[in-house]
């Protein structure tokens, strides 16, 4: 006989048990309120359909034994994948390079991924490379371009790299497809392992020196770009 | 029967937290900032020698004609097409405005000495045309008599397309019309141009 329907027994027992002795319940019999039924019955509902060898009968305290019966109530539940960075492991900060166009620069900005599945990275660029202000005369440039790169480490050997022309990470007409953001759970660089606080991933930034001689020749002024970082889990 | 309520109502809420969590996205901004100096930078440099950065070299063959005067046709010979290479530049400076000085030197002989009559010194006048992004700014002269340079501050960029720095030379004499000039196996002189980021 299925269990259920051996709780369901159980149930009418204890409910026959309960008209039968009425108020005089109160002396400590089995069982003593609705509820009690009611909360039997939620668990007989939530059984799963399996097949019991035998029925089992449970008698009130003083009507027979045995008067208790354990129940298995099998609970099936997931833990939806938790992903952002890790505590004080977002990439943050700023980087300044005095004459860039001479110097170039490399700079690597850290951060740590808290991810139990796979996650995704994506990254925008709010100019598209480093600019300055103002139209760029006839010849010159107030664009500086500049790659950008992602490396992204796992808790497994596994890894993520790319890289993406700055140019090409502007929201809404960029043509990165490797991370070009926001990440959501398909756009954005893919770590197919879980990265719970893992440290060792990084954003690269880096632009060889400027060849000003071919141009379009930069022009004189402090030039900026900011970009964001967004994560995404990636079931 | 206490312990089958307590294990009724424990499943409840464990199958409350069966549902997936949804996706969630977490953002980081970083900031890249830099800066680019005023500077002036040679794209075509002609053939320059010495320290020059850009220049050239113009042989102007004999300066005297027959009669021992000086020749009549040296302008002709300086801003020769052939030269173009020598004296035509393309520099281009990263600041919005732009300084350009131009020194003629008169072109002297090496050992010869001038006595009454003769003459061992050639005097010009040299001239720069600068041709700047919003088009030719005002030409510069200097003739090589003048102790000091001529100078200039133009309000706008050289021109990235083309030369844009051009020499010229004319009026070549010498002291007195009729001077001779002494025989002398090396007559120098040079233009020195200065183009420099403005303020």
């Amino acid at each position: 006989m299925r269990l259920e329907v051996a709780i369901f027994g159980l149930c009418r027992r204890a409910f026959d048990a309960h008209r039968r002795v009425g108020n005089a319940a109160s002396s400590g019999r089995f069982p003593r309120s609705l509820p009690s039924f009611l909360a039997i019955a939620l668990a007989a509902s939530l059984m799963p359909f399996a097949p019991l060898s035998a029925q089992t009968t449970v008698y009130a305290v003083g009507d027979g034994s045995p008067n208790q019966a354990q129940l298995q109530i099998n609970v099936l539940a997931s833990v939806g994948g938790r992903c952002g960075f890790a505590d004080l492991g977002a990439p943050s900060g700023t980087f300044d390079q005095r004459n860039f166009d001479v110097t170039g620069f490399t700079h690597d900005f850290l951060f740590s991924l808290n991810c139990t599945g796979p996650a995704r990275v994506g990254i925008v660029s709010s100019n598209g490379g480093l600019k300055t202000g103002g139209p760029a005369p006839s010849g010159y440039s107030v664009v500086a371009p500049y790659d950008v790169s992602l490396h992204l480490v796992s808790n497994t050997a596994t890894v993520a790299d790319a890289t993406c022309a700055v140019a090409t990470l502007v929201a809404g007409t960029g043509s990165c497809s490797a991370f070009l953001g926001p990440a959501s759970t398909t756009q954005g660089l893919r770590i197919d392992a879980p990265s719970t606080n893992q440290s060792g991933s990084y954003l690269r930034v880096a632009a060889a020196a400027y060849n000003q001689v071919v141009g379009p020749t930069l022009i004189a002024g402090e030039y900026a770009d900011t970009l964001t970082v967004t994560l995404s889990a990636s079931p | 029967m206490n312990k089958i309520l307590l294990t009724a109502l424990a499943a409840a809420p464990a199958l409350a937290i069966a549902t997936p969590a949804a996706a969630q996205s977490v953002t980081g901004v970083v900031n890249i900032t830099g800066n680019v100096a005023s500077k002036c930078i040679v794209a075509t440099p002609g053939n320059p020698t010495g320290p020059a950065t850009f220049g050239g070299t113009v042989a102007l063959g004999n300066l005297a004609q027959a009669d021992g005067t000086l020749a009549t046709d040296l302008a002709t010979r300086f801003n020769a097409v052939g030269n173009n290479t020598q004296l035509q530049y393309k520099i281009v400076c990263t600041s919005a405005n732009t300084n350009v000085s131009v020194d003629a030197d008169p072109i002297l002989a090496s050992t010869g000495l001038a006595q009454a009559g003769y003459a061992n010194r050639v005097d010009y006048n040299a001239h720069v045309a600068v041709t700047l992004v919003g088009g030719a700014g005002a030409p510069l002269a200097n003739d090589s008599t003048a102790a000091a340079a001529t100078t200039a501050n133009y309000s706008d960029r050289l021109a990235a397309a083309g030369t844009n720095i051009v020499v010229t030379a004319d009026t070549f004499r010498t002291p007195s019309l009729t001077d001779i000039l002494v025989a002398d196996a090396s007559y120098t002189g040079k233009i020195t141009i200065v183009v420099s980021p403005g303020a």
